[in-house]
C-alpha cells in the first residue's frame, strides 16, 4: 500500500522523475520532494487557492490533487514564470500595480490568472474576476490584483 | 504644496515585491533543515477543566515519535502574556479554553506528530464554564482566574453628561453587539528552530521579534542573549502573530531533542489556537439639540476577552479613547468592562476595539441625523473634529486634522456616482461612516530605534527590528532613508527583524510603523548624513552647511562644483575613528490617561477618514451587495500612495466581511466553523467598485509629515455599510454581522420594507 511510486512529469519545462508515497498530494510533492516552495499551503481543503498551479493547461488546486494524478503531466509553478531574469508580464503587472502585499496568495493568484490568459488572452473584467474567485486574499481587497491582470491583458491586445 | 521629494509621495514598487512574485520569498513553512523533527500540539477539548494527569505512553510508542513534552519538561517560567503573564506555553494545572495547549509531540514527520498528539490521554476534571461576559459578571460565577473574572474596568468622565443630557432636545439610546472574528491571514502560523553552540535561532513570522526574543527566552528557560529571532516573510498578520507562536514550541523541542524542529499549524489549528477580535456589547446614549449639536454621550461597554488577558487591556483603552467618535462633545461618560470567559482568547486585531465602537457611534449619529431630518454629511461636519477640537479624553488636537476635507470629498464622489432606482425586489442606498484613530500605543511610551550604516565603499544598510507584515512598511522605511540621503532606493539595503543585528523598533501595531519607526529612520539618516557632511567639509575645507548632498556626493556651491562622494566621506569618517553608523530613536509625546476620569493625551497624532458605501439589498432574501465604496483618508503625507490605497482597499474588504458575513460561531466554547469552508470571507466577487482618495494634512512630528493608515482604513467601512442598509430599507441593524438571515428577519418586521 505504502510502496513508493515513481512519477514522471515535466515541471516548469524540466522533465523530472520523483518517487513518492501514493497518498501524497501534488502540493506536498512539489514543496517537499522537489523543493518548489513557491506554491503555498493555506488550508489543505481547497478553499483558499494559495496552492494553485497549472497542470496540463488548467489551473488546479495542488492540495486536492493526488500526486499520482500528476504522472505524465506538465506542471507550471510560480518558479517557472520568470524567464532569463525577465518577469512574466503578469508578475511585472502585479509589481507595477502594487497588487502584492503579504505575498502569500500571490503565486496562486498569478497562476489562476495565467491559466485564463493562456486560453483567453483578452478576457472581460468578469472573466478575470471569475478566474480568481477561488483565490482568497486577505490583504489587498483584490482591487489592484484585478487591475494588474487587466494591465497584463492590455499587453496582449 | 508641490512634491519636491524624490521618492516620498511616489508609488515606487515594493522592495520585497520581486521575491514574493517569483516564489523566492521565504516563509517559515518553506524552511527545511537537515534532521529536523516535526511538531504537533495536543490541545484541550474542554472549555474549563483541571488537568489531573497527562498520559503520554501511547503517543511515545507511536511509530516515528521522538519525544513528547508537557509543561513539566519546560525549564523556563512556562509563562507568557505581554500585558499580564497569565497564560502557559503548555498548561500544567488547568485549561481555560478549547485549544489551550497541553502537550507537544516531536516526530520524524508532521503526520506522525499529529497522529501521536491525538493519542495523548489527558485526564480532566471538568469545571463549570462561562461563555458570555454577562455570565462572567454574575455573583457566584465560576472563577476563570484566581483574581476573578474581571480583566479590567475603566471609566471616563468629561464635563457633566447627566446635566447636559437633561438639556438635550433629542436623546437616542441603543445597544450594539459585535461578533468574534478571525484574522484569517493566508499564511498559517509556522516556525523553525535550531539550537547550536548554545544559541537558539528561531525563524518565525512575527510582528515583534524583540518581544518574542525576551518572552520566549523567559518562558522556555534560556538567557535572552542566547535567543535569536529571525523574522521570516510574514504572510499577513492584522495584529496577530506574536507571543506563543509555534516558535516557542519549536525552540522547546530543539532545546530538548538537540535537533532542529519545525511546527506548522493547520488552518483548523490556526483558527482554534490563535487570538480573535473582541466581541463587544455597547450601550450608547447620545443627547443633542434640535439643530444637531451633540451635547452629551454616555457609553457603557462590556467585552469578552476570552480565557486570557493577551492584549485585552490595550483593546479596552483604545476602545474607550475612540468610543465617542470624531466629534467634539463637551460632556462624555464611559464605563468599559472586559471580562474573562472560557471562549477563545481576544487579542489584537486591526483597529483594537475601534471598528466595534465606530459601528456604534456612527450608527448613533446616523439615527440622529435621520431623526432631525439632517444631511448625514452635514451633521458630521457640524460636530466633527477640526484643528484645535477637544477629544473625549480631553486632548486638544493639533493642526493635522482633515476630517472636513474627507467628508467633502467623499460627498462629491457620492453625488457623482448617484443611487440606482429601486426595483420591487431590490433597494439601494448610500451610508457613511467617519472615524478618527490615534497613531501609536495609547497613553504609554512606545519608542522605536532604527540604525543606518554606511560601508567604506559608500553602501548603506538600514537596520530595523520589525519586518514587513505585508502592509509595505519595509518599502516606506527605505523610501524615507533614501529621501534623506537623496539616493535611489536600490542603493539602500535593508535588514529587518533579526534580533542579532537589528535594534528594537517596537511592535508592528497601532498603525505606528511609518509614523514612529519611520521617524526613527529619518532621524538616523539625518544624523549619518550630518556626520558624512562634516567629513566632506573637512575634505573640501568648506563650511559643512554650504555643501549640498545629491546623486551620491556632496557638492560645493561653486561652478563647476567640487564633489566629495559618500564613499570618500565615509572613509574620512573612518580615518578619524568615527563609527560609520547612526541610530535614530523616536517616542511620541503622550500624557497617560487618568485611571478614574480617562482624561489625558494618549496619542501624539490622529488619522481621520470618511467612507461611504452604496448597497443593493435584495428584500426577498436579505442579501446585501456592496456596489461602491468611496474612501477618503487623511494620512498626513502618503509616503507611497499605492501602498496607502492598497491598505484602504484591503481594509474595505475586511470591513465588508465584518459587516456582512464573518463570524466565529461558538457552541459552549467550541468553534463550530474553524476553517475557510465555514468561515466566510469576501472573495473578489464580493468587492465593490472602489474610489480611494488621500487627504494630506502633514503631521509636524511625522517623517515628511506622515501619520498612518493600516487600521484607520478598516474602521469606517462597517458603519458605512450598515447605515447604507438603513437608507435602502429603513431597517436598522444593531448586531453584526448583517447576514442574510438576520437582515431577512428584520425586514419581515419592518413596516417600511
Amino acid at each position: 500500500m505504502t510502496h513508493d511510486h515513481t512519477i514522471r512529469m515535466k515541471v516548469n519545462g524540466t522533465p523530472l522523475e520523483v518517487r513518492t508515497r501514493p497518498d501524497r498530494t501534488l502540493l506536498d510533492l512539489l514543496r517537499e520532494e522537489i523543493g518548489l516552495t513557491g506554491t503555498k499551503k493555506g488550508c489543505e481543503e481547497g478553499e483558499c487557492g494559495a496552492c494553485t498551479v497549472i497542470m496540463d493547461g488548467r489551473a488546479v488546486l495542488a492540495c486536492l490533487t493526488p500526486a499520482l494524478k500528476a504522472d505524465g503531466a506538465e506542471i507550471t509553478t510560480i518558479e517557472g514564470l520568470e524567464q532569463d531574469g525577465e518577469l512574466h508580464p503578469l508578475q511585472k503587472a502585479f509589481l507595477d500595480e502594487g497588487a502584492v502585499q503579504c505575498g502569500y496568495c500571490t503565486p496562486g493568484m498569478i497562476l489562476s490568472a495565467k491559466a485564463l490568459l493562456d486560453v483567453n488572452p483578452v478576457p472581460t473584467a468578469d472573466q478575470i474576476k471569475e478566474s480568481i474567485s477561488g483565490n482568497l486574499c486577505r490583504c489587498t481587497g483584490y482591487t489592484k490584483i484585478v487591475r494588474a491582470i487587466q494591465r497584463a491583458v492590455e499587453g496582449n491586445r | 504644496m508641490k512634491n519636491t521629494h524624490r521618492v516620498i509621495g511616489r508609488s515606487v514598487p515594493r522592495v520585497d515585491g520581486h521575491g514574493k512574485l517569483t516564489g523566492k520569498a521565504i516563509f517559515a513553512g518553506d524552511i527545511s533543515l537537515p534532521g529536523m523533527v516535526h511538531l504537533a500540539a495536543c490541545r484541550s477539548d474542554r472549555p474549563h477543566a483541571r488537568i489531573l494527569a497527562i498520559g503520554t505512553a501511547e503517543a511515545l510508542g507511536h511509530p516515528g515519535v521522538v519525544a513528547v513534552f508537557t509543561g513539566a519538561d519546560i525549564p523556563g517560567s512556562n509563562r507568557i502574556g505581554r500585558e499580564s503573564p497569565d497564560q502557559q506555553v503548555l498548561c500544567t494545572d488547568k485549561v481555560r479554553y478549547m485549544g489551550d495547549p497541553v502537550a507537544l509531540v516531536a516526530a520524524e514527520t508532521p503526520e506522525a506528530a499529529r497522529e501521536a498528539a491525538a493519542l495523548i490521554a489527558v485526564d480532566y476534571e471538568d469545571l463549570p464554564a462561562v461563555f458570555s461576559p454577562e455570565e462572567a459578571l454574575l455573583p457566584g460565577a465560576p472563577r476563570i482566574h484566581e483574581n476573578g473574572n474581571v480583566l479590567r474596568e475603566q471609566t471616563l468622565l468629561k464635563g457633566d453628561p447627566d446635566r447636559a443630557m437633561k438639556d438635550a432636545d433629542v436623546v437616542i439610546t441603543n445597544t450594539y453587539r459585535t461578533q468574534m472574528v478571525e484574522h484569517a491571514y493566508l499564511e498559517p502560523e509556522a516556525a523553525v528552530a535550531s539550537f547550536e553552540s548554545d544559541k537558539m535561532t528561531v525563524w518565525v513570522p512575527s510582528k515583534y521579534a524583540h518581544f518574542d526574543q525576551r518572552e520566549l527566552a523567559d518562558a522556555i528557560g534560556l538567557p535572552t542573549a542566547k535567543v535569536r529571532i529571525v523574522n521570516t516573510t510574514v504572510g499577513g498578520c492584522f495584529g496577530d502573530k506574536t507571543s506563543l507562536s509555534p516558535g516557542y514550541y519549536a525552540a522547546l523541542a530543539a532545546l530538548k531533542t538537540g535537533r532542529p524542529a519545525k511546527m506548522v499549524y493547520t488552518r483548523e489549528e490556526s483558527f482554534i489556537a490563535t487570538r480573535k477580535r473582541h466581541p463587544f456589547i455597547i450601550h450608547h446614549t447620545t443627547g443633542a439639540t434640535r439643530d444637531g449639536r451633540i451635547l452629551a454621550v454616555k457609553i457603557e461597554m462590556i467585552s469578552d476577552t476570552g480565557a486570557y488577558a493577551a492584549s485585552g487591556p490595550t483593546v479596552l483603552t483604545k476602545s474607550m479613547i475612540h468610543a465617542a467618535g470624531p466629534y467634539d462633545v463637551a460632556n462624555v461618560s464611559m464605563k468599559v468592562t472586559f471580562t474573562y470567559t472560557n471562549n477563545p482568547v481576544g487579542g489584537s486585531m486591526r483597529g483594537l476595539g475601534v471598528p466595534q465602537v465606530a459601528f456604534a457611534h456612527e450608527s448613533q449619529i446616523d439615527i440622529l441625523a435621520k431623526e432631525l431630518g439632517m444631511n448625514p454629511f452635514e451633521i458630521r461636519k457640524q460636530n466633527g473634529f477640526k484643528p484645535g477640537s477637544v477629544t473625549a479624553t480631553g486632548q486638544r488636537l493639533g493642526d493635522s486634522v482633515s476630517l472636513d476635507e474627507t467628508l467633502d470629498r467623499v460627498r462629491r464622489e457620492v453625488e457623482r456616482i448617484g443611487t440606482p432606482p429601486a426595483t420591487p425586489s431590490r433597494k439601494y442606498g448610500w451610508g457613511i461612516g467617519a472615524m478618527f484613530y490615534g497613531i501609536g500605543a495609547g497613553g504609554r511610551s512606545n519608542p522605536a530605534i532604527a540604525r543606518l550604516e554606511v560601508s567604506d565603499g559608500g553602501a548603506f544598510t538600514l537596520y530595523v527590528g520589525i519586518g514587513d507584515v505585508g502592509q509595505g512598511s519595509s518599502t516606506a522605511l527605505v523610501q524615507i532613508a533614501a529621501e534623506v540621503l537623496r539616493l535611489p532606493m536600490e542603493e539602500i539595503g535593508l535588514v529587518a527583524g533579526d534580533t542579532d543585528c537589528c535594534p528594537d523598533s517596537g511592535v508592528t501595531a497601532a498603525s505606528r510603523v511609518t509614523y514612529i519607526v519611520g521617524r526613527a529612520v529619518q532621524i538616523a539618516a539625518e544624523k549619518l548624513k550630518g556626520l558624512l557632511q562634516e567629513a566632506a567639509a573637512q575634505i573640501t575645507g568648506l563650511p559643512a552647511e554650504s555643501l549640498q548632498l545629491d546623486g551620491g556626493s556632496f557638492q560645493s556651491p561653486e561652478d563647476p562644483p567640487r564633489r566629495v562622494s559618500l564613499a570618500e566621506a565615509a572613509r574620512m569618517l573612518r580615518s578619524k575613528g568615527f563609527p560609520l553608523s547612526a541610530e535614530g530613536m523616536y517616542d511620541p509625546d503622550f500624557v497617560a490617561l487618568d485611571p478614574r476620569t480617562g482624561q489625558g493625551e494618549p496619542m501624539a497624532t490622529y488619522a481621520f477618514a470618511t467612507q461611504a458605501a452604496l448597497v443593493g439589498v435584495d428584500t426577498g432574501s436579505g442579501e446585501v451587495e456592496v456596489l461602491s465604496v468611496v474612501a477618503c483618508h487623511d494620512v498626513g503625507t502618503a509616503v507611497n500612495p499605492d501602498s496607502v490605497t492598497g491598505q484602504i482597499e484591503g481594509a474595505v474588504s475586511m470591513g465588508l466581511g465584518f459587516s456582512l458575513m464573518e463570524e466565529i460561531l461558538l457552541e459552549k466554547g467550541r468553534i463550530v466553523n474553524p476553517g475557510y469552508s465555514g468561515y466566510f470571507m469576501p472573495t473578489v466577487l464580493d468587492m465593490p467598485e472602489m474610489v480611494s482618495l488621500i487627504a494630506e494634512a502633514p503631521e509636524a512630528t511625522g517623517p515628511f509629515g506622515a501619520k498612518g493608515v493600516g487600521e484607520p482604513a478598516l474602521i469606517p467601512t462597517t458603519p458605512a455599510i450598515i447605515n447604507a442598509i438603513h437608507t435602502a430599507t429603513g431597517v436598522r441593524v444593531t448586531e453584526l454581522p448583517a447576514s442574510p438571515e438576520r437582515l431577512w428577519t428584520l425586514l419581515q418586521s419592518s413596516p417600511e420594507a
